[in-house]
């Protein structure tokens, strides 16, 4: 049983605290940059300031089960192992979360989530129409009518085979 | 600790600071962020997705965010089709096609997609110089000492004429063109090198002239050889790019034949502009320049030996072995790895499969493949001349995608042209 000296507890913007090992919390590179700061001192919460509780909870979900998977297959078949974890993990998260995961995860800066969530953003818009994406990320159309036509003349072939949704 | 999260953690800390934070996270993703999820997308959505806004028609058009993406590909080693090229004698057609590059064997490679080609050679085909990061460097010679040199992006149909180059000697050997990519400048460039004919007749030169193209000037400027070079490059060898420097097959010409006796491998970096010459193992050092050839499979190079049938008149080939460099530039690591035996002959090997399998045209023209465990040719039913046959791994890169297709590209400030600026012109 690790000791509370080997805990860390992180504060999400609601406020919501999350008792987290140090193993665990230093795969976040901003948490771990700050309580190297901190040496010394007895203060072992960290704010998370912007980050949601919801966005936390997964993130600590992540890399409690990255971190176990590593010293349980230390001898090998660590990755396949947690490509099925990850695997797992992505169809718990709905679509539109993803979005502001990859925002808290960028936050907080923590390299393996990080390419984890892009990775299935991409896969989520590949074969997506132009109207999908647009609504996706949240973005207004500023061409004229005429402007995306000519834009979609220019490179007719890659408009083929799209699908609607 | 890269820069972008340097300047992550500095924000933090100062907003840990001031005490002025933000309360909710943004709604949006920002730019930067933007472009990490984009460059994760294959070509084809990212060229539709230039029609989602103008900060996104700017941004996938930026040549900042083409590099990002060429580099996370190349990184990512997603490759997983061959290019192809052949040439047919009864359609008089060169074509180019995609094959699937995996772990299955045998007929798995005939299941083809072809790629438009929109040129037209003035011989039957073009010389495919090389190619890199999506990009292929094809030549076309019409005359006598004139050539025209194209860059083609197949997955993006677009490609750039290069304008002529400077350098024209009288009494001209050959010239031996590279094609390679710059990374320190971030740019592509073409190496044309121009031998001279010797005093005593048809000997050859061994210092070059050499000038170099960049496609962001588009522009040829010369390049000043300084080193004096044991081997010549041959126009007949094929080039391969890889860490940086173009790869030749060279040959000393003062040895006691043109093109054989004394063989070596010569480089030309792209971002120093220097050759440099490395030995080859000793037991190719003695052959001709037409029995050697160069090429490279997962970021080794490698060395095909053909062996000539004895009793011919021709040129012909009754088998080939295939030799590995393990370690980039350590000429002791060049390794004797596989022995290929075809009944009937080989006519050239183009490289090797995820499978294993080593591709090759056998004499009569016909593309096979050969897995080396269990001596097993599989005929794949594409035809063609032996020469003509070219095999590259795919790679999907949106290099060219800013300009119109022609024979010059706007300078550079064409990145930032508004859309109903751009004209599609397809007229060349």
């Amino acid at each position: 049983m690790a000791s509370t000296d080997d805990k860390v507890i992180l504060k999400s913007s609601e406020g919501e605290c999350f008792e987290v090992d140090m193993a665990v919390a230093s795969h976040l590179q901003i948490v771990k940059s700050v309580l190297e700061d901190c040496e010394g001192s007895s203060d072992k919460v960290v704010s998370l300031f912007i980050v949601e509780a919801k966005y936390v909870a997964m993130i600590i979900e992540y890399y409690k089960n990255y971190v176990e998977l590593k010293e349980k297959h230390e001898e090998g078949g660590f990755e396949e192992k947690l490509k099925e974890f990850e695997k797992q993990f992505l169809e718990q998260i709905d679509k539109k979360e993803l979005k502001g995961l990859v925002m808290a995860v960028n936050y907080l800066n923590a390299p393996a989530l990080f390419d984890v969530v892009c990775t299935a953003i991409a896969k989520h818009i590949e074969n997506k129409s132009v109207e999908y994406v647009r609504e996706y990320f949240g973005i207004v159309n500023d061409f004229t009518a005429e402007e995306e036509a000519q834009i979609r003349e220019e490179h007719r072939w890659a408009y083929d085979g799209v699908n609607d949704d | 600790m890269s820069r972008l999260a340097l300047r992550r953690q500095v924000s933090f800390r100062r907003k840990r600071e001031k005490g002025a934070l933000e309360t909710t996270m943004p709604n949006n993703i920002d730019q930067e962020l933007l472009v990490e999820i984009l460059k994760r997308l294959a070509v084809k959505l990212l060229v539709q997705c230039r029609c989602v806004s103008k900060s996104w028609y700017f941004l996938i058009s930026s040549p900042s965010f083409i590099s990002a993406h060429t580099r996370y590909t190349l990184e990512s080693n997603r490759s997983t089709k061959f290019l192809l090229r052949h040439y047919n004698w009864n359609s008089k057609k060169e074509n180019y096609t995609l094959h699937p590059d995996d772990d299955k064997k045998g007929n798995s490679f005939c299941e083809c997609q072809e790629l438009a080609f929109p040129f037209k050679s003035y011989s039957q085909y073009f010389e495919i110089v090389g190619s890199c990061n999506g990009l292929l460097c094809l030549s076309d010679t019409y005359a006598t000492n004139a050539r025209t040199i194209i860059l083609w992006n197949p997955t993006i149909s677009k490609w750039m004429t290069l304008p002529m180059p400077n350098v024209n000697l009288d009494h001209a050997y050959m010239f031996v063109l590279g094609f390679g990519f710059d990374a320190k400048i971030n740019d592509y460039k073409v190496v044309r090198i121009v031998y001279g004919m010797g005093d005593e007749g048809r000997k050859v030169v061994a210092a070059p002239k050499v000038e170099l193209y960049e496609l962001g000037k588009n522009a040829w400027r010369n390049v000043n050889v300084s080193k004096s070079l044991r081997y010549v490059t041959s126009e007949l060898s094929l080039q391969v790019f890889l860490n940086g420097a173009v790869h030749w097959i060279g040959y000393n010409p003062s040895g006691a034949y043109n093109d054989f006796g004394d063989l070596g491998l010569v480089l030309f970096d792209m971002s120093d502009e220097i050759f440099r010459e490395q030995k080859l193992p000793e037991s190719v050092v003695g052959l001709s320049v037409l029995d050697l050839s160069i090429g490279v499979s997962r970021q080794l190079l490698f060395l095909i030996q053909y062996n000539r049938k004895t009793h011919s008149q021709w040129i012909r080939y009754d088998s080939c072995c295939i030799w590995v460099m393990k370690e980039y530039s350590n000429v002791e690591s060049w390794t004797k790895q596989f022995a290929v035996n075809l009944n009937g002959g080989i006519g050239k090997a183009l490289g090797l499969r995820k499978s294993g399998e080593i591709v090759l045209v056998a004499s009569n023209g016909e593309l096979v493949t050969y897995e080396v465990q269990s001596d097993n040719v599989h005929h794949l039913g594409i035809k063609g001349i032996v020469n003509s046959f070219y095999m590259d791994p795919y790679f999907e890169s949106l290099v060219l995608l800013v300009g119109i297709n022609g024979f010059s590209r706007q300078p550079s400030s064409c990145n930032t042209a508004t859309p109903s600026l751009v004209s599609p012109d397809y007229g060349v």
